[in-house]
């Protein structure tokens, strides 16, 4: 039996999953509707996916920062001192404002981020819907931090309490919170970057201070007269996890295939999502999108239920075991495993998505 | 002060006043302020202002895989999107950085030079086939500059080899850069 370590990031786990609970209570006992059973256990399997891989990917970032750090950290940092965090973490967000901006206008970006977006609902599972592609590109963002000297703890611990902020912002329960809408990303100021409604789009990109759009020329505040409709403008339309990872980037390899030329291939991966070859890339109005209806039956069959309450239960006990574990494994095991947690959110995303579809949308 | 500070504080000079010219390319403009970037350190490093050698080597290892590139870039392809317009030459130089990071994570250590030593000469054969004296002068300036850095060449008994890469690139850069102008 290896030897298990507890640390921070196994203890996240529980207490996410925990948070989204208490919201499904809250919301039940408000008398408002904004769980949908089978979009949220996809969301919770999709995170725990994206940490089997990430536990993985993530070490590229640490070791990039690391060695980056010891070759052209500049300053020493007094740890004991507050400011040195304070410092580090509004660094980090406005790094992270640059990340999750080009996650949302670079192509081949916005290829891993889709998956985060890809939730119909808006609530703290959606939270968890986080990318498992998203790890090569991210830690470029952060070397500013390394080349400042920032010890690679701090960048960790700072990138922690910036990645649990924004948990708490996923959410429709919570309303407009006065003053503080000008200094924090607020649910309020999150629910409008989520929106596919033509306002929303390209907006508030901030992680934990929403002073970076307001600088940058991003910001938006939500509409009462103008409800927010969530989720991406053509439809995911499966609970598979990995296909949820995935289908984006199939699109846009199939994409480039038909372009003509070099130029127009290049510019399928790095113009913004919305590059057609005709030069134009702004955004589809939502109006002249057509409206694709959900091939999912309303009431999800009960098999599909129990299979995906225990997957999520099974999937969940055994990434906090590997988390606890992973660190005494060579690196190929972490990847065997990391690979044998994909392929069965595979196999079980796609009994899922199969037995939920309505039955004239199979015969079609 | 060193002598270094002083070419160095001409190459500022030069970078700096393409990359503040609304005439230049975003491409040459970005390129040219990742320049003046190792080159405000390297005045403040030489003169013991406020010497930071990590921040002015980490902006030189900048300048050479990603700064090169996006000057040739804007030469050989003048009319593109990464020559033509910000997004996209941003984008060509955090990824030519990027690509340079982590071969400095993996030791390769001529990467930086081999990227810059391939832009520079590549300039000089477009240049060539172009028939244009003015860049092929500054390309082959450019080149003179690396070449004598690497071979650690002074041009004076009084100067360092440091001096020759700061002098034949301002020299190159301001060439360019005049080039360049729309």
């Amino acid at each position: 039996m290896p030897e298990f370590t507890l640390s921070p990031n196994i203890l996240v786990v529980p207490f996410l999953i925990t948070l989204v609970l208490i919201e499904l209570v809250i919301s039940k006992v408000m008398g408002r509707s904004v769980y949908n059973f089978q979009d949220s256990i996809t969301s919770i399997n999709i995170g725990i996916m994206s940490q089997f891989v990430n536990a993985t990917g993530a070490v590229i970032s640490a070791f990039m920062y690391a060695i980056i750090e010891m070759k052209y950290g500049t300053f020493e940092w007094d740890l004991t001192n507050p400011l040195t965090w304070i410092f580090a973490l509004v660094l980090y967000d406005l790094l992270y404002y640059w990340v999750h901006r080009t996650g949302h206008e670079v192509n081949m970006f916005w290829a891993s981020h889709i998956t985060h977006h890809s939730s119909d609902e808006f609530n703290l599972s959606t939270a968890l819907r986080q990318a498992s592609t998203g790890f090569y590109f991210k830690w470029i963002f952060y070397m500013p931090l390394a080349v400042l000297g920032i010890p690679v703890q701090v960048f960790v611990v700072v990138g922690l309490i910036d990645l649990l902020y924004q948990v708490w912002v996923h959410t429709r329960l919570v309303g407009r919170l006065g003053w503080i809408e000008y200094v924090l990303v607020t649910p309020s100021n999150h629910r409008v970057h989520h929106g596919k409604n033509d306002y929303c789009i390209d907006k508030n990109y901030g992680g934990m201070f929403c002073a970076w759009d307001r600088i940058f020329g991003t910001y938006a505040d939500e509409r009462e007269e103008e409800p927010i409709v969530y989720g991406l403008k053509k439809k995911l339309n499966s609970w598979n996890p990995v296909w949820s990872n995935l289908h984006y980037w199939a699109s846009m390899f199939e994409k480039a295939r038909r372009q003509n030329n070099w130029r127009d291939k290049l510019m399928c991966f790095f113009a913004p999502p919305a590059w057609s070859p005709d030069g134009d890339s702004a955004p589809r109005p939502l109006a002249d999108i057509p409206v694709t209806a959900s091939v999912f039956v309303e009431e999800t069959p009960a098999l599909v239920k129990i299979s995906g309450l225990a997957m999520t239960g099974i999937s969940a006990t055994l990434l906090v075991f590997y988390l606890g574990t992973k660190q005494h494994m060579p690196g190929i095991v972490q990847i065997f495993c990391a690979t044998t947690a994909v392929s069965v959110f595979g196999l079980l995303g796609y009994f899922w998505t199969q037995g939920n579809k309505d039955k004239k949308e199979l015969e079609r | 002060m060193s002598t270094l500070a002083i070419t160095d504080a001409l190459l500022l000079l030069v970078t700096l006043s393409i990359a503040v010219s609304a005439k230049q390319s975003p491409s040459i403009r970005i390129a040219a302020g990742l320049f003046a970037s190792a080159a405000v350190l390297g005045v403040l490093r030489f003169s013991g202002l406020l010497p930071l050698p990590t921040l002015h080597s980490f902006f030189s290892g900048l300048g050479a895989t990603s700064a090169f590139p996006l000057l040739a870039a804007s030469f050989l392809f003048s009319t593109s999107v990464v020559a033509t317009q910000w997004r996209f030459a941003s984008i060509f130089a955090v990824i030519a950085g990027a690509i340079g990071l982590v071969a400095s994570a993996l030791e390769v250590g001529l990467w930086g030079n081999a990227v810059a030593l391939i832009s520079v000469a590549t300039l000089v054969l477009r240049s060539i086939f172009a028939r244009d004296g003015l860049a092929l002068v500054g390309a082959v300036s450019l080149l003179a500059a690396l070449t004598l850095f690497a071979l650690g060449v002074s041009l004076a008994s009084f100067l360092q080899p440091g001096d020759s890469l700061h002098l034949f690139m301002s020299l190159g850069l301001l060439l360019l850069g005049a080039r360049a102008r729309r």
